[in-house]
């Protein structure tokens, strides 16, 4: 397992779509940087303490953590929707699997590699977010207290390695380019229902919030990242990436059942990739 | 009493298309190379892939170095070249033999020693720090047959290993498949190219529309199908009957005699006929069948 991890890890390291997005991640950075220092120039000048608050929450959650989980299932989805049909469409595989290994070690193997990069990245990206910000200035950075992002952190990289698990089932069972559509088309689904049942909460719609939490349960992954923002700004309760804080409706902090869910969704795709690998005709 | 490393019983594997082999009986033996003929999508690479693990079988049994196939310790002693397969190209050609000396599970030291002995003897020596996208076609099957080598295999593997090489690449290909029979390795050769069946395997077996049509020793095939152009004089019908009870199939001319033996020892029966019986013989020379006439007779046999 750990030689087709390192393999993995070797050889996306080496892609294009990783040296791209490195790229990007830098623009986005530098991007980020020219925001925060604009608003915490201007921010001073608002009226009173709570406004100050929010709207500075607003930008570190929106421009820094929202976009850069963008990123990052971004990069999770560009690098794993290949991950075994691309070895399988270009016959790498044939030379891998006759080899004295099982099928499931390769599968584990694909998944690790990959989710270590990943978590690596993630770990850059979400310091350099929380580094700009405090260089910024951005006074609201100083309250979040360390267990908090830490906390934040785990679940910043829950996203991705759930993408990565479903990306990872998609791969054993459809080729690149259809894994790819149906991987997007679940992201956006779940950024959707995100949206939907933020505004089910907001305007007391329960069909609205009841769609919302449907697609929620089929793409789990924009609840991730609204619970690691609550996480993150746990002094200030509840988030609405729509209003702000402290809106009135009901409270849209993702339970901890549905962390608990999110788990399950996540080892129940990897099990069926392994599963569905080991009596799939290679060839 | 032979070592069979390969044995089949009604091993099959068909697809939802219908195609694939079927009902495949073959036994091969330690330290031969064992040819698999047949056309493009006679189901040859389907048959292969059965037996390395990549395919499961809809039906029947087969036993790789005594056991079933998918057995994960035989696989420590079984090489494979797929047909159609990409390496890595990132990784250099030590890389890849490194990569798959890890996947074989060998240590370090015995791994290294392993990589100098099997770039030896696919003479890739010194092109082995090199990518492999830089690699000629030849080049990337030498690596390949390489890395299938690095266990010591006991039984090799290699899936149309020529077919997509210039001559030159062909021979070298051939050439390796040679020295390893001499270092007593069996190896189950597909391809479609006969001349160079003819010229390696000890034994084949010719697949059509995924089902053999034909098997057994090289040697015994083509002998079997002896030609002979006979010219004579003075044949009586005494002595063109007692030729067509050899090969009912005899033709006579007048001058030309065309019959059929089966085996070399015929050729001189069938002289002492013609001269005693009064018959005057002027010349008689044998025409050995090539692989190629008896494949394209049994693949256009078998399609009527």
């Amino acid at each position: 397992m750990f030689i087709i991890a390192l393999s993995t890890f070797k050889e996306i390291y080496r892609k294009k779509t990783f040296h791209f997005i490195g790229i990007l991640t830098i623009i986005y950075l530098i991007l980020l940087t020219i925001i925060f220092k604009f608003t915490s120039n201007n921010i001073y000048s608002n009226n009173g303490m709570i406004d100050m608050i929010v709207n500075l929450s607003s930008t570190i959650s929106i421009v820094g953590f929202y976009f850069s989980s963008i990123l990052v299932a971004f990069l999770t989805i560009m690098l794993s929707i290949g991950m075994v049909s691309s070895e399988i469409e270009n016959g790498t595989i044939l030379t891998i699997l006759t080899k004295p290994i099982k099928r499931e070690e390769y599968i584990l193997g694909k998944y690790l590699g990959t989710a270590v990069l990943i978590i690596l990245y993630s770990a850059f990206l979400y310091t350099a977010v929380i580094i700009i910000s405090t260089v910024s200035k951005i006074s609201i950075v100083g309250t979040f207290g360390t267990a908090a992002l830490a906390k934040g952190f785990l679940f910043f990289i829950l996203q991705p390695l759930t993408i990565l698990s479903i990306s990872l089932y998609g791969s054993t069972k459809f080729k690149t380019l259809n894994n790819g559509i149906v991987i997007v088309a679940l992201y956006v689904l779940g950024l959707i229902g995100g949206v939907m049942e933020q505004v089910g909460a907001c305007i007391k719609n329960d069909s609205l919030s009841t769609i919302g939490i449907i697609s929620s349960l089929i793409s789990p992954f924009e609840v991730i990242y609204r619970k690691m923002i609550s996480t993150i700004f746990t002094s200030l309760g509840t988030f609405n990436p729509i209003s702000g804080f402290g809106i009135p409706g009901k409270p849209t902090t993702p339970s901890v059942w549905m962390m608990v869910y999110v788990c399950v969704y996540l080892v129940f795709f990897i099990f069926m990739s392994i599963k569905g690998f080991a009596k799939k005709d290679i060839g | 009493m032979i070592n069979l490393v390969i044995e089949t019983e009604n091993l099959s594997k068909i697809y939802e298309n219908n195609k694939g082999c079927r009902n495949i009986n073959i036994s091969v033996a330690k330290g031969e190379i064992y040819g698999f003929l047949g056309p493009n999508g006679a189901g040859k690479s389907t048959f292969i892939k059965t037996l390395v693990g990549l395919l499961f079988p809809t039906s029947g049994n087969a036993r790789i170095l005594g056991k079933p196939i998918g057995d994960l310790e035989i696989r420590k002693r079984i090489g494979y070249l797929p047909e159609l397969f990409k390496y890595q190209e990132w990784m250099t050609g030590l890389d890849l033999l490194s990569f798959h000396s890890s996947l074989y599970k060998l240590d370090k030291k015995s791994s290294s020693t392993k990589i100098e002995e099997v770039l030896e003897i696919v003479n890739l020596k010194g092109a082995e720090k090199s990518k492999i996208g830089t690699y000629s076609k030849g080049m990337q099957q030498r690596i390949g047959i390489a890395s299938a080598l690095l266990c010591d295999p006991e039984l090799l593997f290699l899936d149309e290993p020529t077919s997509a090489l210039d001559p030159i690449g062909r021979k070298e290909v051939r050439d390796i498949m040679l020295k390893l029979k001499g270092m007593g390795k069996t190896v189950f050769l597909n391809s479609h190219l006969l001349s160079e069946v003819e010229m390696i395997c000890d034994s084949v077996a010719i697949i059509s529309k995924g089902s053999i049509v034909k098997q057994g020793k090289i040697d015994d095939l083509l002998e079997g199908n002896t030609v002979l152009d006979i010219h004579v004089e003075n044949i009586s019908n005494e002595i063109l009957n007692k030729l067509e009870k050899i090969d009912e199939d005899t033709t006579f001319d007048g001058k030309n005699i065309k019959m059929h033996v089966k085996e070399n020892s015929e050729i001189h029966e069938i002289a002492s006929l013609i001269i005693s019986g009064g018959g005057k013989l002027y010349g008689l020379v044998p025409h050995r069948n090539s692989l190629e006439d008896i494949f394209i007779k049994l693949i256009e046999g078998g399609e009527e």
